[in-house]
């Protein structure tokens, strides 16, 4: 695992340092640096489980997605009986501090779990695409391999672009085509890192974005929910 | 990962493509909008089209209420550079102040401090014609008293809204209210005991901290300015406070002495860059916010604006994306003055210019190119007769000095007094894959999972 995600830290330095010096935007190598920092070696403690509050923000909907079978599933069956932690994505993404960072991040809580089954069972992992014309359910079943999570971690895609709307739309995750000048798609989305977690009621519970998104204030959530359900009273 | 470590043997062309994608579809691409905006808003790129400015209506000039004003911004766009293309009537006065999008940019919340109305509009559907589509008349009685809806700070999936009163006494004490993006009322966090005044918010995520700071409550900021003056005791209820949060906990950490209400913030935007300024609008002192090698803050006054004696009255700043100038706006002079602020300990007057007879907000592009100014404070707080100018007025900024190049007299154009800016751009919402939430159904199609 450890070796993961330092070809990991490594691929994304190489690959997005020639990008940042393309743009030539001040401060970008910094920026990747800092993104990957705080992603592996967050600046910050957080709060113990328990002692905050994390009030419902929304509800979502159910819908219906493929998973790396090609096997149509329900959003809410998956995650009834689960805390779930959902990221938007797709695999061609090369914004460092996003799809590749969520991955990584979700990658070390699925490492966590993996050291505390009891904790494990609570939690499921899903990563949708939000890209499905190229994040087939061959291509996520082949992405999956390559993480190879200990835990429940699916990787989830829609049957078409158009199936995948109401979905970004139910939990407000902005996606925007980035044409090039020439008025051609260029493989490339604009969006903003967003992670939900939910609880057993399908309630947005927290949503994560690039700078306060680690594994560990993820965990700590997670069990702040499971502290609440068993009657713990977040005042401090 | 997914698109390069996760399986690099299986998709070595991945990388390069993504290269070549990345550089063909984005290079040149400049980012603009404004610096000191949350870091979870995403950013316009380019060239603004519009200003957003909320404007309070005044009487005897147009329909008298607040209204959003949509200006165009675009010199490549000449029939509507510099011109008013827009402007939605709230209907009535609700003392128009700050308002602030939502994190997916499709709404734009706008608050009034005397009534607290929050009228949302959405920017999306025509960015040139934002429309009112909610009223949220209930800030209230949701959030237990708080009054004063003043700086709306996006976090994922909500808004984060800060108070300047409550309705038991419409003293200072006051808190933070929190609404998701739909307008369904989360929570409210009230100020700690020992520092119960709120005004502005701004959360450093990568550090897990917020900063409050903290001005006076609506028996003071609705009151004439001259009578308030001459109030001894009036003068008295000013906020001389900052507090430093646990921003997930929602927990004060530090409270910080910064007398003469300590008004804008603005987190450092370089990374690794763990301070923050504020501007004290009595005192007239630039303070810094900084974090210590432990882990916890300092506050200091790191320098005068203009003369103290003179109460010049700082009420808004706006830091250069690169931390390198500190632009900070003095009500009562008009002035900008510009800091280099390089050593955030100590800024350096570089530049100084009269915007008007009175200044109020001031906002940067992202570029650092283009400086907008308003002119009103609060309705009962502006200047009377020919010193009571109201404008928008747009300048650029080459590094040394500000060059106007439009104006608009908001009086001469029936609009009345215009506050908070904010900036939009059509290009920004083309192409994106959704365009409204569904209804809340079942799927239609739900199977089993495996």
């Amino acid at each position: 695992m450890q070796q993961i995600l330092l070809f990991a830290f490594f691929t994304l330095v190489l690959t997005c340092t020639p990008l940042a010096l393309a743009r030539g935007e001040t401060g970008a190598i910094a920026s990747i640096e800092h993104a990957l920092q705080e992603a592996f070696q967050p600046l910050f403690t957080p709060p113990a489980p328990g002692t905050y509050a994390l009030p419902p923000i929304d509800t979502v909907n159910d819908h219906v997605l493929l998973d790396s079978a090609g096997k149509p599933v329900s959003l809410f069956a998956l995650t009834t009986a689960k805390i779930a932690v959902i990221s938007f994505m797709y695999t061609a993404c090369a914004d460092v501090g996003g799809c590749p960072l969520a991955a990584a991040v979700l990658q070390q809580v699925d490492q966590h779990l993996s050291k505390r089954p009891q904790l494990a069972q609570q939690v499921i992992l899903l990563s949708i695409s939000f890209d499905p014309e190229r994040d087939t359910p061959a291509r996520l079943a082949e992405v999956r391999a390559g993480l190879n999570p200990r835990t429940e971690w699916h990787f989830l895609t829609s049957p078409s672009p158009a199936a995948i709307q109401p979905v970004l739309a139910d939990f407000h995750q902005p996606v925007v085509k980035l044409w090039n000048e020439e008025g051609h798609w260029s493989g490339l989305f604009r969006h903003v890192l967003k992670v939900f977690l939910l609880d057993r009621h399908q309630r947005v519970r927290n949503i994560y974005s690039t700078g306060f998104f680690n594994a560990q204030l993820v965990l700590h959530d997670i069990e702040t929910l499971l502290l609440e359900e068993q009657g713990a009273d977040p005042t401090p | 990962m997914y698109c390069l470590p996760s399986a690099p043997h299986r998709y070595p062309w991945l990388a390069v493509l993504c290269i070549l994608t990345v550089l063909t579809g984005r290079s040149g691409i400049v980012r603009a909008d404004e610096t000191c905006q949350s870091p979870y808003l995403p950013k316009i790129t380019g060239q603004e089209d519009y200003i957003y400015i909320w404007t309070l209506g005044a009487e005897g000039i147009g329909d008298g209420s607040d209204k959003l004003v949509t200006v165009g911004a675009n010199p490549n766009r000449p029939e509507q550079y510099g011109k008013v293309i827009a402007s939605v009537s709230v209907g009535g006065r609700h003392e128009a102040h700050h308002g602030g999008f939502t994190d997916d940019r499709r709404h734009l919340w706008l608050g009034g401090l005397d009534d607290s109305k929050i009228f949302i509009f959405d920017v999306a559907a025509d960015p040139a014609k934002p429309q009112l589509v909610k009223t949220i008349e209930t800030f209230v009685q949701d959030s237990g008293g708080v009054v004063g809806p003043h700086t709306f700070y996006p976090l994922p999936g909500r808004m984060l809204i800060t108070g300047l009163s409550n309705s038991t006494d419409h003293g200072g004490k006051t808190g933070l209210v929190e609404y998701s993006n739909e307008g369904k009322y989360i929570r409210t966090v009230w100020m700690p005991d020992k520092a119960e005044y709120g005004y502005d918010v701004r959360v450093q995520p990568h550090l897990n901290r917020m900063l409050t700071s903290s001005f006076t409550g609506w028996n003071n900021y609705m009151m004439d300015f001259g009578q308030m003056l001459a109030d001894k005791e009036a003068m008295k209820r000013f906020g001389n406070t900052m507090v430093l949060w646990d921003f997930h906990a929602r927990a004060p950490l530090q409270i910080f002495d910064v007398p003469g209400a300590p008004l804008e913030i603005r987190w450092a935007l370089q990374p690794r860059h763990y301070y923050a300024f504020t501007a004290t609008a009595l005192t007239s002192k630039l303070w810094l916010i900084q974090q210590q090698p432990d882990g916890t803050f300092v506050a200091k006054a790191v320098g005068d604006i203009g003369d103290p004696t003179k109460v010049p009255l700082p009420v808004d700043i706006s830091l250069s994306a690169d931390d390198q100038f500190l632009f900070v706006t003095t009500f009562m002079d008009g002035y900008c003055r510009v800091y280099h602020v390089a050593d955030p300990e100590q800024p350096r007057l570089v530049h100084e210019q009269q915007i008007g007879k009175q200044v109020n907000m001031v906002s940067q592009t992202w570029d650092g190119k283009r400086v907008y100014f308003t002119s009103s404070l609060l309705a009962n707080w502006d200047k009377k007769g020919e010193d009571n100018e109201q404008f928008l007025k747009a300048y650029t900024w080459d590094g040394q000095k500000l060059t106007p190049t439009f104006a608009i007299d908001f009086f001469k154009e029936n609009l009345g007094r215009p506050h908070i800016m904010h900036f939009g751009q059509d290009q920004f919402y083309k192409n994106q894959l959704y365009t409204e939430k569904p209804s809340r159904e079942p799927a239609a199609v739900a199977t089993a999972a495996p």
